[in-house]
């Protein structure tokens, strides 16, 4: 087992540090975007992608082909997707369930405490989050970043760029997945 | 090994608080998966041989889904353009060998090459010249790893076995990165190492592209929800809406008609319960049929009543009156439908359907409204026609001082369409007689109609072991009318059946469905309910196997009656709930748990 970087104690035992695992190597900007730094000083650019709400027809595969097609000889492009805590929809309902008409009867008052107390006590509900790490290739590649949106917007697809908190969030989560809530 | 970082100290200074701010708290690398102190991770990759778009190539078979399972996951593909000379040139190279080999082989032993042979040769052939007319090619490398909480890692190891079966069914090799686990984090991790020499193979777009994992959105509950469950996939909560279906942001369904279907134990009237309760908390009306008597003892504990089937005891009491309407064309629709329960569809002549006409319009002039089964009587008995004896005999028993009278013609009705709001009644066809079923099934449906065409209020019906109610035949052909009104005014109907074979018979109705939930049941079953939705035969196929393998308590649920993309939810019930129902003996399905 690692610990983590914190100075050991005379009666502890180092067996290494956490630390070592993370290859990134911080962030940098380009062109107003944030970019992580990886682990072979290339630079990364990240967006998340999400189905377009109003759009109940989203063609993805029409967007990833768009996407694919339009990549130059040699970039790199990474699809992520992973599991992410989503408790908003579920507070929406506790919410509703609290607007719910008083219980007039001692059965149906049993079941709306269990039903909210449910609600409140069940373990995190989980989205997934879709992201795309772009290996920025240069100055060339800027233009091509920039018009992802538009290439995806035409098949109900939403990319939404992301900051640098949004980017150590998701390396945090990784790190630290939390199943146990 | 990593190199130490030779940037500046600036950009050194903000590697250090990036590392500080995302390293694990904790990590310990087990052989083929990494523990972290509140999860585990289990990565998978796969491994697999082949010419980029041959056909048999394992490649060709996959999809982003199949490493998804019973588990939350994180999936990435890492795609790389290549470059088209390199690209040609390696597989020119590979073509010029393998042909060579076989050339020299026929020449010296005077052997043919093998069908795998030559088809792997005109692949490469096939591949060269599509790379050769600038058709683009990738390098991939892709990875899942399963999360489990700590106490949950064998549930994550069993899904991951599947996922690896799943893979050796489909050619490949699942690879567990047994002893490297930790390169899992590397390249999963942003700004990692994303060629960390897993197998990286070469795709064209058309093999790359359903490797792709499509987008998902968040759905937040419609005003009117109930709370389903869990995504079984996702994790994501699941919510239904009676009006806005399952994700309040696409167009509302067209129909009010909700079909639960499963066999039995796949926990369908759970189901039912779950939803109609949640209903009922709401303030809406709710209406159940309940042929079993299952849920007279939850009706009562809710304060809900139990109407049990069959001709009240109190003798100013009848079942229903049937004959309620607005304006004479209805009047003339229930007058019908009446004499058809009672003498059947045969018996209903041009001559005598011609006497009802005549005899509900000559009511209506001087008497416009609701009429008891004497008025009908009086008014055919006005008319002019020799067809006039039949429907006079036959209503002779049920009109006020007959033998049946406590069906339809007494002062007061049990079933009324002015139900109390917010109120649970619960229809207990457990006692019925066979002589009385056919009748008691019509009158029933008749009622049922009758709420939603005259009462209009707001509630929601759900139908039990609806397919007693659809084998009548009168529930049957009211059930297209049923669906058409009922969202108009706000009411929902549920249909729960474990035979969905007879709502295939009537096609009008399925496909008029909104949303269903189907649950496990045989594969034959299935792939006839989805044949019979118009899905095309793969699609049928693909869904009947998906359905015949789920686990008790869990649905496919289907949008747009099985034409929106299913998905499988884990229905989950508040602990408190199944305590209560278990202490009103409710259900085996409870009982057993």
């Amino acid at each position: 087992m690692f610990k983590k970087a914190t100075a050991p104690s005379s009666e502890q035992e180092e067996v290494g540090y956490t630390q070592s695992f993370v290859l990134a190597q911080g962030f940098t900007s380009i062109d107003g975007f944030h970019a992580l730094i990886g682990h072979d000083n290339t630079k990364r650019l990240f967006a998340q992608l999400s189905a377009d709400a109003d759009r109940p027809e989203v063609r993805p595969n029409d967007a990833y082909l768009a996407m694919l097609s339009s990549m130059q000889p040699g970039w790199i492009i990474r699809m992520l997707q992973i599991f992410w805590p989503d408790p908003l929809p579920r507070q929406k309902f506790l919410e509703l369930v609290e607007g719910w008409p008083q219980a007039k009867h001692e059965g149906t008052s049993i079941l709306l405490d269990g039903l909210a107390l449910a609600i409140q006590g069940q373990g995190i509900p989980y989205t997934r989050k879709t992201i795309i790490e772009f290996v920025h290739p240069g100055p060339e590649g800027t233009p091509w970043w920039q018009s992802v949106p538009e290439i995806c917007a035409t098949h109900g697809v939403q990319v939404t760029y992301m900051a640098q908190e949004e980017i150590e969030a998701l390396s945090y989560w990784i790190f630290n997945p939390n199943l146990s809530t | 090994m990593f190199r130490r970082n030779t940037q500046p100290i600036s950009e050194e200074s903000t590697a250090t608080e990036y590392i500080s701010k995302v390293a694990p708290a904790a990590i310990a690398l087990d052989h083929d998966h990494i523990r972290f102190p509140h999860g585990c991770l289990l990565p998978l990759t796969a491994r697999a041989t082949g010419i980029p778009g041959m056909n048999e190539r394992p490649w060709s078979k996959m999809n982003c889904s199949m490493f998804y399972g019973d588990a939350p996951a994180v999936y990435s593909i890492t795609l790389r353009r290549e470059l088209p000379d390199t690209m040609k040139n390696s597989i020119r190279a590979r073509r010029t060998l393998s042909e060579g080999l076989l050339m020299a082989l026929a020449t010296k032993t005077g052997r043919r090459p093998s069908m795998a042979e030559a088809s792997q040769n005109a692949a490469m052939d096939q591949a060269e010249s599509m790379l050769a007319l600038g058709k683009p090619a990738y390098k991939a490398t892709l990875l899942a790893a399963l999360y489990s909480s700590p106490d949950q890692y064998d549930h994550a190891e069993r899904a991951r076995k599947l996922m690896e079966t799943a893979l050796r069914a489909r050619g490949l090799q699942g690879q567990r990165l047994i002893y490297v686990a930790e390169r899992a984090l590397h390249y999963l991790q942003p700004g990692g190492n994303l060629f960390p020499n897993f197998d990286e193979p070469v795709v064209f777009p058309e093999e790359a592209l359903p490797l792709i994992p499509p987008p998902t959105r968040q759905t937040f509950p419609a005003e009117d929800s109930v709370y389903i469950g869990a995504h079984y996939i996702e994790g994501r909560d699941v919510f239904f809406s009676a009006t806005a279906g399952l994700d309040p942001t696409v167009p509302p369904p067209p129909h009010a008609i909700n079909l639960i279907l499963g066999e039995m134990g796949s926990g369908k009237t759970t189901l039912m319960r779950w939803m109609m309760l949640q209903r009922l908390l709401q303030g809406r009306t709710v209406l159940s049929i309940d042929p079993e008597g299952e849920n007279n003892s939850l009706c009562e504990a809710v304060g809900g009543k139990v109407v049990p089937a069959g001709i009240p005891a109190d003798k100013d009491t009848c079942l229903l009156h049937p004959l309620q309407a607005d304006n004479p064309s209805d009047m003339l629709l229930a007058v019908r439908f009446l004499m058809t329960i009672l003498v059947g569809e045969a018996a209903m002549t041009p001559g005598v359907n011609a006497v009802l006409h005549e005899a509900v319009l000559t009511r209506w002039e001087r008497f416009p409204g609701n009429m008891s089964i004497a008025d009908l009587r009086d008014a055919i008995a006005g008319v002019n026609s020799p067809d006039i004896h039949v429907p006079l005999a036959i209503l002779k028993e049920y009109q006020h001082g007959g033998v049946h009278e406590g069906f339809f013609d007494r002062k007061y009705a049990l079933l009324s369409t002015k139900l109390e709001q917010g109120q649970w009644y619960n229809f207990d066809l457990s006692t019925l007689r066979e002589a009385n079923k056919k009748i008691i099934h019509a009158v029933l449906a008749w009622f049922i109609y009758h709420v939603v065409t005259v009462g209009k209020q707001p509630m929601d019906i759900f139908i039990d072991e609806g397919w007693r109610l659809l084998r009548s035949g009168a529930f049957a052909d009211l059930l297209d009318e049923l669906g058409r009104r009922a969202r108009k005014r706000g009411i929902g109907v549920s249909l729960v059946t474990h035979l969905p074979g007879d709502l295939a018979k009537n096609q009008t109705s399925l496909s008029m469905a909104s949303t269903a939930f189907i649950g496990r049941m045989s594969p034959d079953e299935a792939l006839l309910f989805f044949r019979s939705l118009g899905v095309s035969e793969g699609e049928a196929m693909a869904n009947a196997q998906r359905v015949s393998r789920l686990p008790p308590r869990v649905f496919l649920a289907a949008p747009s009656g099985g034409r929106g993309a299913l998905f499988p939810v884990a229905v989950m019930i508040p602990p408190t709930w199944l305590d209560f129902w278990k202490k009103l003996g409710a259900t085996s399905f409870l009982k057993s748990q």
